[in-house]
Formats: structure tokens, sequence, C-alpha cells
């Protein structure tokens, strides 16, 4: 029988998240999920590329807390490894945050402000997309608010949250985002 | 009008970081360009063919990476802790009321060992796209994508593999394949891209590695030279926060596999 190991052998550290995800997830009854409009509305249905959420409803909460605290942990982003570089491999590879803020004037902040956090979210999202999507999930579109609910709160509390959205009844009257 | 903006934001960020590599190359890494006599029982050598794909005038290359040795890391661990304790002040006095980030946590760039390279594309055995890299003796891992050989661009974090190169002898490793893959790719063997709406401001790069047979030729020049095949282990899912994006290794029949998005690994 094949062994599927997720954490590779013994590489980089997988962020706390993940971890915490093995120590049991929060009970499901404690979970809160903020309100939600689908995309049966069209304006919500555009936006489907930008704000979604995963579902997959043949897995346990359970199993789509520990896929997202795994994929969680592939979020951060720091400092870049500049080529050649050192590895260290076996060790947590934790690297500088990039410092976000503008450094170009009062015009340069006033566009950073606007399009960082665009950046951030997209380059959150395809990560996710990319780890998900390949455990079996499907995205919906939701309304901005509520996708931005769903990723308020600590890495365990996001994931149970998301999962225990992932894993509810199927959203029916939710159109599927592209 | 905003995602040009970004993405030409994006593409100039990467840009930045894809200048040529210095002359002086710390990893330990030679192109040849030309056949050797006879191989250097010290060195190893990796023999592939690659995809000559470009993201602007930058070439989309390979980035290899070698285990460390625990002295490395010994050291590593020994250089990271000096400049912990030496910004320690610094951190604190930033941190305010707020968390001072822990020896784990703390970034670090050590720059007297390098372990982690992009292939210089530019400088191919000959003619054509094979290209033979003396390199440190090792194990070695398809860590990722790069847009020239400075910009690290994407790992395989999600899945990967790794082989042996041992000293004296040439390894072949067959074909490798990388482009951006958020868009159709004229790029053979790369996985399908996930749509057009990945593209979010950020590049998607695929890789793709097609090991080497023994139909796969060798160069005539190289005829004599003691050479073999890689064998290639799975690697699993791993962290790295310097990769701007992350992917994995398109999956490679009875080496490769993925089961749920996971790799599947031997059972040891």
């Amino acid at each position: 029988m094949k062994r599927i190991n997720l954490l590779g052998a013994a590489l980089l550290a997988f962020s706390a998240s993940a971890a915490a995800a093995q120590d049991g997830p929060p009970d499901p009854a404690s979970v809160q999920l903020p309100p939600m409009t689908f995309g049966t509305d069209p304006a919500v249905a555009k936006d489907g590329y930008k704000f979604f959420f995963f579902h997959h409803p043949q897995l346990t909460y359970a199993e789509a807390v520990q896929d997202f605290a795994e994929c969680q942990s592939l979020l951060p982003f720091g400092e870049g490894l500049p080529l050649p570089g050192f590895v260290p491999w076996v060790e947590a590879n934790n690297r500088k945050v990039i410092q976000r803020d503008p450094q170009y004037g009062l015009v340069g902040a006033a566009i950073g402000a606007i399009l960082l956090p665009k950046l951030a979210r997209g380059q959150r999202n395809n990560k996710m997309r990319l780890c998900m999507e390949r455990r079996g999930y499907v995205r919906y579109a939701v309304n901005e608010a509520a996708y931005d609910a769903l990723w308020e709160g600590t890495p365990e509390e996001i994931s149970a949250k998301q999962a225990l959205l992932a894993t509810g009844p199927a959203p029916a009257a939710a159109v599927q985002s592209e | 009008m905003i995602r040009r903006l970004l993405s030409a934001g994006l593409i100039a960020g990467l840009l930045a970081l894809a200048s040529p590599a210095s002359a002086a190359d710390p990893a330990g890494v030679t192109n040849l360009v030309a056949a050797p006599a006879a191989l250097d029982p010290g060195k190893a050598y990796l023999l592939f063919e690659s995809s000559d794909a470009k993201s602007g005038m930058f070439r989309i290359s390979h980035v290899f990476l070698r285990v460390p040795s625990q002295a490395e890391v010994d050291a590593f661990l020994a250089a990271k802790r000096a400049a912990y304790d030496k910004d320690l002040p610094k951190l604190r006095k930033k941190a305010k009321d707020g968390p001072v980030p822990t020896f784990e946590e703390y970034g670090f760039t050590w720059k007297e060992a390098q372990n982690t390279f992009a292939v210089d594309l530019g400088k191919p055995l000959g003619a054509g796209n094979i290209y033979l890299l003396e390199v440190p003796a090792g194990t070695y891992v398809l860590y990722g994508v790069s847009v020239g050989t400075r910009g690290f661009a994407s790992c395989n974090c999600l899945g990967t593999v790794k082989f042996e190169a041992r000293p004296g002898e040439i390894t072949q490793l067959g074909a490798l394949y990388a482009d951006k893959v958020h868009k159709d790719s004229p790029v053979p063997h790369l996985e399908d891209n996930l749509g057009e709406q990945m593209f979010q401001y950020g590049f998607i790069m695929g890789q793709a590695l097609v090991p080497a047979t023994e139909a796969t030729p060798v160069p005539a020049a190289l005829a004599g030279l003691p050479l073999v095949r890689a064998s290639f282990a799975p690697v699993g899912m791993f962290a790295d926060p310097s990769a701007p994006m992350i992917n994995r290794l398109a999956p490679i029949p009875g080496v490769l596999e993925y089961d749920r998005g996971r790799v599947v690994l031997p059972q040891e």
C-alpha cells in the first residue's frame, strides 16, 4: 500500500496552521459563517473569478480543514531568493516579509493603497486554486463582503470557516465561477 | 485597466530580478559549451535538453536545489543565529508593543554558500538546446522555475522529483520544459493551465520533465565519457516563502504521481 506523505522528506516546515489542524479541527458547531449572496445575483457571478469559495461535498469537515490548512501554509510570501542562493531545505525557510509600504511619494502611496491589496488577493487566489482544485474542489461565486469575511481571523479560524462551507450543502442556487 | 497596470508592474518586478548571472558562480556551476576531453573526478555533470520559452527578453529557466550537507546547514544556522542576535535590539524596537520575530521566523539570506541556481540557457553544449552543467556532486531537487538566471519565479512546492548526481560521471536527466501556463503555451508536456482567470496579477509558471530513456540520444561528442541515466524519486509538498508563486512538476507516470493533489511517495 502506498503511503501519502504530506510533509515530504522532512523538508521545509509547514506553518502553524497545518500543525494545528493535525491536533483536531475546531468544533464545527462553534464556527460562524458570514451572511452570503451567491452567484444567482448577476453582479456576484460576474466577479466570481475574484470572489469565490471552494466546495467539495464528498469530503468530511475534518478532511477539508486539513486541506485548507495545508494549502494556506503555502500562502506566506517573503523576501525573494536571490539566485544563486542558499536554501537550507531541512530548516524552516522563513524569509523577511516584503515591505509593502509604498515608497513612491503621495501619489505612489495612493496608487499603492489601491493596487497592493488586489495584488495580494490575486496571488492568494492563484495559490489556493493551484492547491485546492487539484484536490477536487470547485469554486462558487460569492459576494465580496462574504469573501473578505471568510479570510478574516487566525489561520485556524479561516480553515474552519471555509471547511464548514466547503462540506456543507451543495450551493444549488450558486453559479459556479468560471 | 487596473489589471493591465498591475500585470505590467509585476512583469517589471520580475525583469528587474532577471539580470545576467555573475561571472563568478559561487554555486559551483559551470555551463560547458564544448564537450570535455575527460571528466573531473571530483565534479558531477548534468546533461539535459531544455525548452527555450521566454518572458519578454529573458529565458524561462529551471531552478535546481542541491540538498545541503549537514555541515552547510549547521554553518547556515550558526550564521543566522549570529545575525539574529545582532538584529534583536532593532527587531524589538521595530515591534514596539507587538510580537518580536522568533529565531525561526527571522528572515535571513546567507551569502557564504549557494546550493540553489537557475540554469543559464544562453550557454548550450554546442548548437541547439542541449546543456551540460558541471556541478558539485550531491542530491538535486527540481526546485522550480525562474525568469532569467536571477529571478526565482515559482517553486515546485506542490510536488517534484529529486535525483543523485555522482562525481566523475554524467547524469542524463532527459528533457526539461518550462513556460508560463496561465495561458496556452506552445511548450509541450506542461500541465493544462487552470484557466484564463488564473491570471490575476501574477504569472503562473509550469515545469515538466520527460526522463531520459535508452532511446534518448547522447551527443556524439560525449561518447566514451561515463554516463548514467538519472533515477528520479518523488518529493512531497514543501513551503518556500521566497517564491512569488507555487506550482508542481507535471505528473510523470511511474515516477511522480499525485493522489487528490498530494504526491504519492513510496512506502518506506
